[in-house]
């Protein structure tokens, strides 16, 4: 099944980036803290981890719609 | 705290609000789009601080305390998924919403699935949907303030009182201007919520901890290791991780900022928000456990740790606490009443007028406002289950909303039928209390509701409008959105 492909439903290049790095961030959001940081019991465990790990997704959120609202030819868009 | 500072306190809030709401009012013009979505011309700003006050209730400062009180860190784990998850979907989907209703003169977010698959009854099946699991999700708000009020006020407000006063207010702010009330009076209470956290923060931290909280944690390391099962953590994560997608009251919201900038300041603000709010109310919930451990019910935990601050502050984190879950309930019941005109009664009486449906729209706010106190009132455990199974429930309509935007072989038969055979196996798993293999409903659910969708929709025919849907959104976005 070709779910993202053809002329319709196009990701685009910075998307296909940001799904693949939501899928990093899915797998060590949880395999890190059930499995280095499970015993871990201080702020510097999966407390720390997990603000830093949101941290980063949330400034990569940043970065990936930083393009937003800017036409390269026209410059920025009214709406 | 006495009732009479708690009440006047209460009083100069809802007078702040209301003079927002007449000030709202004083610029409404006519129609649906203009009542419910504020004529789509609401700043970045307001944006982000009306989708942070919809989407963090009461439940963060009184569930998550007592959450992380009772079983420590996983509980940040927890919700910090659900924030990252919800930006990362509003990256991939805010674009989408924000084109498609502009391009179709969308008002609810069901509206969408009926447009993309060619029948009403696609969006009036998840108007539904929602209905049945948000009535309980906004009566339980009002419960909180109920409880809330009672015992910070040491009984003297009972449980009713708090729960009409908390009604009443919320009525005024959304049916007074709709949308641009409650955008304003939303960014003013998320304001309140994160500055009263602050304030909180920093007098407990002074006054509770002179050595610092990390040092009292030192003697309840059991709460930094990590105690969730990986079920429990999976079942409660995953139908909050959709919540971007799947809750209508904040999916609506993707239609209102002004422009593309704006929607980006929305994105921006809102993850700076629930950053900081996330980490302050697992904070408070570590506090509460390393000062007065041992506590009956955890969700009192927040209520004893008021008992130790001054006045002054225990009546604005109160106050706070009373903001958002209204924020949270007025945004429901806005949502549900012009989803009930628009997918249900225009779906099925498409002849209706504007001012008709508006009219309509407009009268059902009350309605639902009475009928969440009656379920309220009734305090059934039966409420708590709903209430639990709302979010679940909502990700039934995961597969019809993923195929809008990213299937072209997604049909309205395959939409429907997952939605239906979903919701009901999410409903009937939750009211037996069933959890096969250790594993909750709402992964289940999500499960079976894949399967039927994809199946289902290979046998049937995707409607002939599919492809010119499809580009009409992409070549909106194109030029808006980069590459």
């Amino acid at each position: 099944m070709n779910i993202v492909s053809g002329r319709c439903c196009q990701l685009k290049r910075r998307e296909k980036l940001w799904v693949i790095f939501a899928l990093v961030y899915a797998v060590l959001n949880v395999a890190v803290p059930y499995t280095f940081l499970k015993d871990t019991g201080s702020l510097l465990g999966a407390f720390l981890f997990w603000n830093l790990i949101t941290a980063s997704v949330l400034a990569a959120g940043v970065w990936v719609t930083s393009p937003w609202g800017r036409d390269r030819t026209k410059g920025e868009l009214q709406e | 705290m006495n009732a009479t500072m708690l009440l006047a306190g209460v009083a100069a809030w809802f007078s702040l609000g209301a003079l927002l709401s007449w000030h709202a009012r004083r610029s409404l013009g006519e129609g649906m789009i203009e009542y419910f979505l504020a004529d789509r011309k609401v700043g970045g700003f307001i944006s982000a601080m009306t989708y942070s006050a919809t989407t963090y209730s009461a439940f963060m400062m009184v569930g998550l305390v007592g959450l992380t009180y009772s079983s420590g860190v996983g509980s940040l784990g927890f919700e910090m998924t659900y924030l990252a998850a919800t930006v990362i979907l509003m990256v991939l989907f805010a674009p989408r919403y924000w084109a498609a209703g502009r391009i179709f003169q969308l008002v609810t977010p069901s509206e969408l699935l009926s447009k993309r698959y060619g029948t009403p009854v696609a969006g009036a099946t998840a108007a539904i949907l929602c209905i049945i699991m948000l009535i309980p999700y906004a009566s339980v708000q009002l419960m909180g303030i109920g409880y809330l009020f009672e015992i910070v006020s040491g009984g003297t407000i009972p449980f009713i009182w708090g729960m009409i006063i908390a009604a009443g207010v919320s009525f005024v702010f959304s049916w007074w201007a709709g949308l641009r009330s409650v955008a304003l009076t939303d960014a003013l209470q998320a304001i309140v919520m994160l500055a009263a956290s602050a304030f909180l923060l920093w007098y407990i931290s002074f006054s509770l901890f002179p050595d610092g909280l990390s040092q009292a944690l030192y003697a309840r390391q059991d709460l930094l290791r990590l105690k969730w099962s990986f079920p429990m953590f999976v079942g409660l994560t995953l139908p909050w991780a959709f919540f971007a997608v799947t809750n209508p009251q904040v999916v609506q919201r993707l239609y209102i900022p002004a422009t593309v900038s704006s929607l980006r300041k929305m994105i921006i603000g809102f993850s700076a928000f629930g950053f900081i709010y996330t980490v302050l109310c697992v904070l408070f919930g570590l506090a509460a456990a390393a000062k007065m451990p041992g506590l009956d019910k955890p969700d009192n935990a927040m209520a004893m740790l008021l008992s130790v601050v001054p006045a002054p502050l225990a009546l604005v984190v109160s106050l706070s606490i009373m903001a958002a879950a209204v924020s949270t309930m007025n945004s429901v019941i806005l949502t549900l009443s012009s989803m009930f005109g628009r997918d249900i009664v225009r779906a099925f009486v498409p002849e209706i007028s504007e001012k008709t449906e508006l009219r309509l729209c407009r009268a059902l706010i009350p309605v639902i406002t009475i009928i969440c106190f009656l379920f309220a009132k009734m305090q059934l455990g039966l409420i708590a289950v709903l209430s639990a199974m709302a979010s679940g429930g909502l990700l039934m309509q995961l597969p019809a909303i993923l195929g809008v935007f990213f299937w072209k072989k997604a049909t309205a038969a395959g939409a429907i039928s997952s939605m239906l055979v979903g919701g009901v196996t999410v409903g009937y798993m939750y009211i037996q209390g069933l959890k096969p293999l250790g594993h909750w409903p709402s992964l289940w659910g999500i499960l079976i509701s894949g399967v039927v969708f994809v199946a289902v929709s290979l046998m049937t025919r995707p409607p002939e409008n599919t492809a010119l849907f499809m580009s009409s959104v992409d070549d909106f976005i194109d030029p808006r959105f980069g590459s």
